[in-house]
């Protein structure tokens, strides 16, 4: 049920949980930025976690619609589909705005496994690294988890370097060390 | 606290081998073997408050990696070391999340492709390169006994806070290990408490040369030029010190107060 109310709450939430951190943002605070009454915030979302779930599944579809978008028009060869979505990742990485992956981010402050914050976002970062695993697979590579398992470290040390040193050109370097990744598989 | 850029951990890429390249892939067996060290992930957890970056940006491990890769004659020596500290980062992180996925010797892999494209390297050497790095586990333990003895004040003290707390043993030991977790987790004890007075310093001219030299090499945090007779010298110096000194240890009561009662008259 998308109403304007419920999506300016979702991105005034968005914005403070991708800047502070989701436990160091409290509801007082969403309340205040978003200026509604804490109501009208629990009519819409029943509770924080609640919140925090609608907030990564949000994030998930924004990046793989991106994601779609960069690979859908891309060569139909399938290593060089493999480099084309990690290029798209990487691009994702290179956003001004990158904040690190919010799945992952979420991972680590919620780090109870049982909790739904945590299921939550480790689903979505198998989402991610079981696409590598299946275009690799695609792509006759003998093993194709090994190979997804590089790739996911490359994009996750990319995404670590480039939110502590902004402009180190770690985009770059992680772009051609996947390249050399993907190629020099077998 | 920043591991990557601390002292020890450079000095033990620096001897992890004769090639650079030995050198180079070392960082990820190194780390892998730190990550398993009783009490590690717990300081991580401590050490870094949720949503804050993990790592620090390991500036010197970078630089020394640029430093290594120019003797490799590597293309551009700093791109190479920035892609190698990517790896790295990215595999702590995934290992800490998922021990045991084999994160770090898949970064160790990756790192081989992209340093043999870097240097040139041809297959055989390439083989040569993945066959390295042994030594620089072998030694990796006993550095890290340096470096928690020397700053006692915070990893040991973390380090036995864990322990305490959570029961951690770590009874399974990589093999190439020089000294095992719970020894070295004794010797800083120990070290601590004769650092701090309760218990007397050994007198080194008494001990067998063996046993000064590993007793000095976990003080100084050098690495030893034989893990193996190490090892056996610091498990036979601590059961001698067991026999003989330990009776000698005083410990005063915790709260501060002394046995004795001061009665103002």
């Amino acid at each position: 049920m998308a109403t304007p109310m419920r999506e300016h709450i979702l991105g005034v939430a968005a914005n403070l949980f991708s800047n502070r951190g989701i436990n160091a943002t409290s509801v007082d605070t969403i309340v205040a930025e978003a200026g509604i009454a804490k109501v009208t915030l629990y009519k819409y979302f029943k509770s924080k976690e609640q919140l925090i779930v609608e907030y990564l599944r949000q994030y998930d579809d924004k990046l793989w619609k991106r994601l779609k978008e960069a690979t859908g028009k891309s060569e139909t060869a399938p290593k060089a589909k493999l480099a084309g979505l990690v290029d798209a990742i990487l691009d994702w990485i290179g956003d001004e705005d990158f904040k690190g992956f919010a799945f992952i981010n979420a991972t680590v402050e919620f780090p109870q496994l049982e909790s739904t914050v945590h299921q939550t976002s480790i689903e979505f970062a198998r989402t991610l690294r079981d696409t590598l695993t299946q275009l690799a697979r695609e792509a006759g590579i003998r093993k194709p988890e090994a190979l997804a398992l590089q790739l996911a470290l490359v994009i996750e040390g990319a995404a670590i370097t480039e939110t502590t040193q902004r402009g180190s050109g770690a985009v770059d370097h992680a772009r051609e060390l996947a390249h050399i990744v993907i190629n020099s598989a077998t | 606290m920043n591991l990557l850029d601390s002292p020890w951990f450079l000095r033990m890429v620096e001897a992890a081998g004769k090639r650079p390249g030995d050198k180079l892939t070392a960082i990820f067996s190194l780390t892998k073997t730190w990550i398993a060290a009783p009490g590690i992930r717990e300081q991580f957890a401590l050490a870094y408050p949720p949503g804050q970056p993990r790592l620090h940006p390991c500036i010197e491990l970078k630089r020394q990696l640029t430093d290594i890769a120019a003797t490799a004659r590597a293309q551009h020596p700093a791109v190479l070391a920035s892609q190698l500290t990517i790896l790295l980062q990215g595999a702590i992180a995934e290992e800490m999340r998922n021990p045991g996925a084999g994160a770090l010797d898949e970064a160790a892999n990756a790192a081989r492709a992209v340093i043999s494209k870097a240097c040139g390297r041809t297959g055989s050497e390439r083989r040569i390169l993945a066959a390295g790095s042994a030594l620089a586990v072998a030694g990796l333990l006993f550095g890290l006994t340096g470096l928690l003895a020397r700053d006692a004040a915070s990893p040991a003290a973390l380090m036995a806070h864990a322990i305490r707390h959570t029961g951690v043993t770590h009874a399974a030991t990589p093999s190439t290990v020089a000294i095992s977790p719970d020894e070295m987790v004794e010797f800083i004890a120990l070290q601590r408490e004769i650092s701090a007075g309760h218990c007397p310093a050994p007198h080194l001219l008494v001990l067998p040369p063996g046993q000064a030299t590993a007793y000095m090499n976990a003080v100084n945090f050098r690495t030893p030029e034989d893990p193996a007779a190490d090892r056996a010298n610091m498990r036979a110096f601590l059961t001698w010190f067991k026999q003989n000194l330990s009776t000698e240890c005083y410990f005063p009561p915790s709260n501060g107060h002394t046995t004795v009662a001061w009665v103002k008259r």
